[in-house]
């Protein structure tokens, strides 16, 4: 339990609205305790004919009194204690958020992002479970379960002890069979993945199956899996189908008790009639935290096991931001590499063997080569996605690692590969990395980008959603955005991390010219598969295997032939083949 | 997760009418009409025993442990007494006191209300309380023993209930012994229903999560087999996390209403219909005064039903953003970094957060108000009985048991009105599922068999395009009118750039696609006059990217169809050159192949699936070769494998390597949708500068 230490903040912070909810909780239970009190009372004065018709109206407006109270203080503590709970959940996911967002890159892929996922949803709700509903009924066990054993020892301390002979069965059968039910559940859940895996296997490998005709053979075995997800769900049933009953069974076996005993009792004159109705109706108000118990226990243990998920996380270091010098923001940088290598964390070899270039403020450069060549690596580890070794990148003389997070990425615009855009607006999107930013200055950019007119063509212009919710755009498109996204940021570097291969040459070539005229010229890398990308860049670097294969201009390269050459040959003639189908 | 399938599956507006919805179903649920039957009579059974058991626990107090006998006094003419000379007088036992007469509890209450009432004002009836035991040996004793305290009526012996006390106990015991007995007798009865009632539950939940189990599998292999006999342009159509959530969740959503409707609606609706009928048959009046609060309850039910659909509506939209925003930021984390925005979107997702708090909160509120009001009504109840039913019980119209008996009831009453509430919102989602369900097979995109498809006697494998044209859509035409031929047993490379159509002749000539123009033959006959399974099982297919299925080694090769000897497999794994991998492995042939066939290298891939198509025997076999780097020992054994299955067949290869070129006896040259060059490898590289080309760039190592 001491996995719960890491909420106490929270709990400090939330104490007069838990004091209040629990002060409310246990006035429910207590009056909830008192009309059967009223109701023996009531019994008694009829059986006794002690009575008047006002005292049975008294009798009656009290239960109201009792009840409309009893009301009220639910309201309270529902309102209290699940808003606590809430509350919690909320300053929790935020925490854990903001912290995810600021793990290092190298954290992340280390963590899988349905996992990390997985813990900011079913893991903080088990947590809330806890923090609310738990609380809850652990109070309420504990206070109308306590209570009510009392009040009946009072009434009747032998009676008492036979009718809860049977309820204790019930906290036996629940704790017991709450681990065996957990476990059945399991396997009903890991049966149904399975009967999920076969239909998107079925469906991923559709043409296998169609083109051995084995879809006879294929419907029999799922027929067979889900026969399996049956019996599995069977084998729940016959738990979790009984324990309900039995539970009924059971608080029914203490009312037979009471019939026995209670009546045998009640005849001899040791209990009045009113004690015998006040304990039929203390066994019924105990069924439920006897229920409560088992299911409390198994409770918090699911939440314990959460609970040190979300710690986990938390306690991953976050990426500084702030460490180190400010850099240097001039509106060109020079960017110097000297012998760089590098290796993944769990990678078998290098992706970078020994890279040296240098490139001069204004410049433009182009990288090219095969997949797998090293050429996005280069450019995580301008990013610093990755910190690369010390005194390998130099910006405008400075060793990269000694400059802030912040200030190396605000001076490098980035256009990532995949090309990724946030179901927002077009407007928020291009406005990403200067939400400030007016929205004339955003409209240039797009314009830049060649993005504009397509834009307006959108019924809401710039305010269209893109994604799931709006519109779905082509990949030309997404990319021309992350362009314009990238170019409104002013940074004196501008990164493309293969990110002009959905633009025809035309617009690529424009856009490149359009840049390279700017004013102030920054500093541009282009890497790209495709030689039409590069081919007007000051100088081309082409990668392989980790390594420079070759560097210079486009002609130069072509000229001694090798892999640029071949590379270029063949896009040329792909070029045609696509060029002929539209 | 089921999460983000709400997210772009809430469909805001049924678009299909709830009788064709529910006549679809029935197709499903009709073979079931019995077992659903039988689960209806065991709920009302169930119901039956939860009925009769608050009825022993009245008897009990009525009969054995509190029954009251009262006096009578004749006093002549006074309006009511007049009647009580023409009632039965066989009611009364006349007691010692002149004019004054016991009546017994069974027998006061046959009086009536108004009766009574009267009778208590005029005095008649007087207000003390008797015990009546039944004159023998024993009790006669006992009342000789006291003479002062009993009084003899009729076979009874009668004494003062608060007197009762004043006896000493071993009296007390012997005076009451039948009351003990019967007590003995009424929990007997009480543990036989209590334990018959059990097994009946048990039974009736067991058999109805049986048949809703049953009737979900039913459906959930017609949606898999729906699923399978789609063209394959449906698939192109249809994202697979779509279609897989239909035949999983959604039919899971049918099923959690299916057990809910027969294993608790049902029996809710008939528990509130037996307490009713029971508490009406109990005491009509003290029935309507309770019912009054009815229209109240069902008022707050329907309240609670649509506040809390829509709070829990608005919770679910909120939580769906919550978790995209999440999973976003997450797959763009580096676009995040590289602009700096973490502490920007860490903000925006507090806020979007901070929502998903307030949409929670109110359902919170919702339920913080409903749940207590319930409560507040039964207790209301309680009060109402105890006010205007014991009133009634001080009139003897009803006795204490029937006072507790209906307190008992009415806690039992209130519980399956909440639980019906809540399970409207099942309800919902379930109708919501089954009409995703009823679309999916509204989907007609099928490539049938013609109604006269005849399969040929044996092939000799010959293969023929004549001038077909296709296109996957109206805008881009991938074959344009080409035409060519493959002799039985002869082996044709066919090779061009990325986008030339080469995987489209596979995908034709397998009939994955139906031609727009022209034909594909097999020895001379139009594959569209042939069975489908009879042409794909004719056609060994060896693809590219090698699928390999979660199972064995054995169910890999054989693709699950039970028919095979395992010589038979051993046989194509040898002549793929794969029996010496299988050998190796520790489990051979039931091996198990993990999730895409991870544990295998590329080239042992591409091995098995050259054992997957030698296996079937086809005359025919069409080769899309793998581009990915092989290992020089494994690329041996492939072209070692690959003389061996190239002989004796007409083979189709998608060629990819300079060495399966040169086994070629052709070769096609595709570019741009067309059949550019036919030739040997000598004779284009003499004759066609497009092939040189190819040659330099993509074979020549």
């Amino acid at each position: 339990m001491k996995e719960f230490l890491s909420l106490r903040d929270y709990l400090i912070r939330e104490r007069w609205y838990l004091a209040a909810g629990f002060a409310a909780l246990i006035g429910v239970d207590l009056l909830q305790l008192i009309i059967p009190l009223v109701l023996k009372s009531a019994v008694d004065d009829l059986t006794l004919a002690t009575f008047s018709g006002n005292t049975l109206l008294q009798h009656g407006l009290l239960i109201v009194a009792i009840g409309a109270a009893a009301a009220v203080l639910r309201f309270f503590w529902r309102y209290c204690i699940i808003g606590t709970s809430r509350r919690i959940e909320t300053a929790l996911r935020d925490r854990l958020f903001a912290h995810a967002v600021h793990l290092p890159l190298a954290g992340l892929v280390h963590t899988r992002t349905g996992d990390l996922m997985a813990r900011m949803t079913n893991d903080l709700d088990a947590v809330r479970m806890c923090t609310g509903i738990g609380m809850v009924a652990m109070v309420d066990t504990v206070v109308l379960g306590l209570a009510s054993v009392i009040f009946m020892a009072c009434l009747s301390l032998k009676l008492a002890l036979l009718c809860l002979m049977p309820m204790l069965i019930i906290i036996l059968a629940t704790w017991r069979m709450g681990g065996l039910l957990h476990k059945r559940f399991s396997q009903v859940q890991a049966a149904f993945s399975r009967m999920t895996e076969m239909v998107r296997e079925t469906l991923a490998g559709m043409a296998v199956i169609r083109a051995f005709a084995r879809e006879p053979d294929n419907a029999g075995s799922f027929t067979a899996i889900s026969q399996e997800y049956i019996n599995k769900n069977m084998a729940l049933v016959k738990i979790w189908g009984s324990l309900f009953p039995f539970i009924v069974f059971i608080s029914n076996i203490s009312i037979c008790v009471l019939i026995f005993f209670g009546g045998r009792y009640t005849i001899e004159g040791a209990i009045s009639p009113g004690d015998f109705v006040a304990f039929a109706n203390y066994i019924w108000i105990l069924i439920w935290p006897m229920i409560a118990l088992g299911w409390i226990v198994n409770l918090f243990q699911r939440g314990a096991a959460s609970m040190a998920r979300i710690n986990a996380v938390l306690a991953m270091p976050a990426e500084p931001l702030e460490k180190g010098r400010p850099g240097p923001c001039a509106a060109a940088a020079t960017i110097e590499v000297h012998n760089l290598s590098f290796t993944y964390a769990a990678a078998a070899g290098p992706a970078l063997k020994g890279i040296s270039l240098t490139i001069p403020a204004g410049s433009t450069i182009g990288i090219t080569g095969t997949t797998g060549s090293g050429k996005s690596t280069l450019c995580s580890l301008l990013l610093r996605f990755f910190d690369p070794p010390r005194g390998s990148i130099f910006i405008d003389g400075t060793d990269i690692c000694d400059i802030t997070l912040r200030d190396i990425r605000s001076c490098m615009a980035y256009v990532p590969q995949d090309s990724f855009l946030f179901s927002d607006t077009i407007m928020a999107n291009i406005v990403y990395g200067r939400p400030d930013a007016p929205a004339d200055e955003a409209e240039a950019q797009a314009d830049l980008a060649r993005i504009t007119d397509e834009i307006r063509s959108f019924s809401s212009g710039f305010g269209t959603l893109i994604g799931e919710k709006g519109i779905n755009l082509s990949g030309g498109q997404k990319q021309r955005l992350c362009i314009a996204r990238a170019l409104l940021m002013k940074a004196p570097v501008l990164i493309f991390d293969d990110a002009l291969s959905s633009l025809d040459a035309a617009t690529t070539q424009q856009l490149i010219e359009k840049l390279r005229a700017r004013a102030g010229s920054r500093t541009s890398i282009i890497i790209s598969n495709r030689i039409a990308s590069i081919q007007h860049a000051d100088t081309i670097y082409v990668f392989d295997d980790g390594r420079i294969a070759a560097q210079g201009t486009h002609a130069g390269l072509l000229d001694r032939g090798g892999l640029y050459y071949q590379l270029y040959q063949r896009q040329k003639l792909e070029e045609e083949e696509a060029t002929a189908h539209v | 997760m089921r999460g983000d399938a709400i997210h772009h599956e809430e469909s805001p507006a049924s678009k299909v009418a709830l009788v064709r919805l529910l006549l679809f179903f029935m197709n499903y649920f009709a073979p079931y009409k019995k077992a659903v039957a039988v689960t209806m009579l065991l709920a009302l059974l169930v119901i039956a025993t939860e009925l009769l058991l608050p009825q022993l626990l009245r008897s009990a107090l009525d009969r054995f442990i509190a029954p009251a006998a009262r006096m009578v006094a004749e006093q002549p003419g006074r309006a009511a007494a007049a009647r009580l000379q023409s009632m039965d007088r066989r009611l009364f036992l006349p007691s010692g006191r002149p004019g004054c007469y016991f009546i017994l509890p069974e027998q006061l209450r046959r009086l009536g209300d108004a009766e009574i009432k009267l009778m208590e004002n005029s005095g008649q009836l007087l207000p003390e309380k008797y015990y009546a035991a039944p004159a023998d040996a024993i009790t006669d004793a006992v009342a000789a023993k006291y003479p002062a305290l009993f009084q003899q009526a009729g076979a009874f012996n009668l004494i003062a209930y608060d007197k009762l006390g004043v006896l000493e106990k071993p009296d007390l015991m012997s005076l009451r012994k039948h009351d003990l007995q019967g007590l003995s007798g009424i929990c007997l009865a009480f543990i036989a229903i209590l334990s018959t009632g059990f097994i009946l539950n048990f039974m009736q939940i067991f058999l109805v999560e049986r048949t809703s189990q049953r009737i979900m599998h039913d459906l959930r292999c017609s949606i898999f087999s729906h699923l399978q006999g789609r063209a394959m342009s449906f698939f192109t159509k249809n994202p697979v996390g779509r279609l897989v959530t239909r035949a999983t969740s959604d039919v899971q959503n049918l099923h959690e209403m299916f057990s809910a409707l027969f294993s608790s609606i049902f029996k809710d609706i008939f528990l509130i219909l037996g307490i009713m009928a029971a508490l009406f048959i109990l005491s009509w009046k003290l029935s309507l005064v309770c019912f009054c609060l009815l229209p109240l309850l069902i008022a707050g039910a329907a309240a609670f039903s649509y506040t809390s659909h829509n709070a829990f509506r608005e919770v679910r939209l909120k939580i769906a953003a919550l978790n995209s925003m999440i999973q976003e930021n997450l797959a763009g984390i580096t676009v995040v970094k590289a602009f700096c925005r973490e502490w920007r979107t860490a903000a925006q997702f507090s806020r979007v957060n901070l929502e998903t708090y307030r949409a929670n909160m109110k359902q919170t509120v919702v339920f913080a108000i409903f749940t207590p009001l319930v409560d507040f009504t039964r207790v209301c109840a309680f009060a109402l009985i105890i006010w205007y039913g014991g009133g009634q019980t001080l009139r003897e119209a009803i006795s204490i048991g029937t006072l507790v008996i209906f307190l008992y009831y009415m806690r039992m009453f209130f519980t399956p009105i909440q639980d019906l509430a809540e399970k409207y919102n099942i309800v919902q989602s379930a109708c919501a599922s089954l009409e995703r369900l009823y679309l999916l097979f509204e989907e007609k995109a099928v490539i049938a068999d013609s109604p006269d498809a005849l399969p040929p006697g044996t092939l000799a494998g010959a293969v023929e395009f004549r001038n077909v044209t296709f296109a996957y859509n109206l805008h881009e035409t991938v074959l344009h009118d080409i035409s060519f031929t493959v002799n039985p047993g002869e082996t044709v490379a066919i090779v061009g750039l990325t986008g030339a159509g080469k995987t489209t002749i596979i995908n034709l000539l397998e009939r994955f696609y139906d031609v727009q123009a022209g034909s594909i033959l097999i020895d001379s006959r139009d594959i569209r006059t042939m069975p489908q399974a009879f042409l794909r099982r004719s056609i060994g297919l060896v693809l590219q990217d090698v699928f390999l299925f979660a199972g064995t080694i054995r169910s890999n090769i054989t693709l699950g169809c039970a028919g095979f000897t395992d010589e038979q497999i051993l046989q194509a794994l040898a002549i793929a050159n794969a029996d010496r991998l299988v050998a190796k492995l520790p489990g051979g042939l039931d091996e198990m192949v993990t999730e895409g066939g991870k544990t295998l290298s590329a080239g042992e891939r591409q091995l098995l699936s050259f054992a997957r198509a030698v296996l079937i025997d086809p005359k025919i076999l069409v080769l899309d070769e793998a581009t990915s780097n092989i290992d020089p020992v494994t690329e041996g054994l492939i072209q070692d494998a690959l003389d061996k299955i190239l002989r004796g067949r007409t083979c189709i290869v998608i060629a990819h390597r300079f060495s399966t070129i040169k086994k070629a006896d052709r070769i096609i040259v595709l570019h741009r949708g067309k059949v550019a060059e036919t030739g040997s490898h000598d004779e284009l590289m003499a004759a066609s500068i497009l092939y040189k080309q190819l040659y330099e760039l993509q074979y020549k190592q």
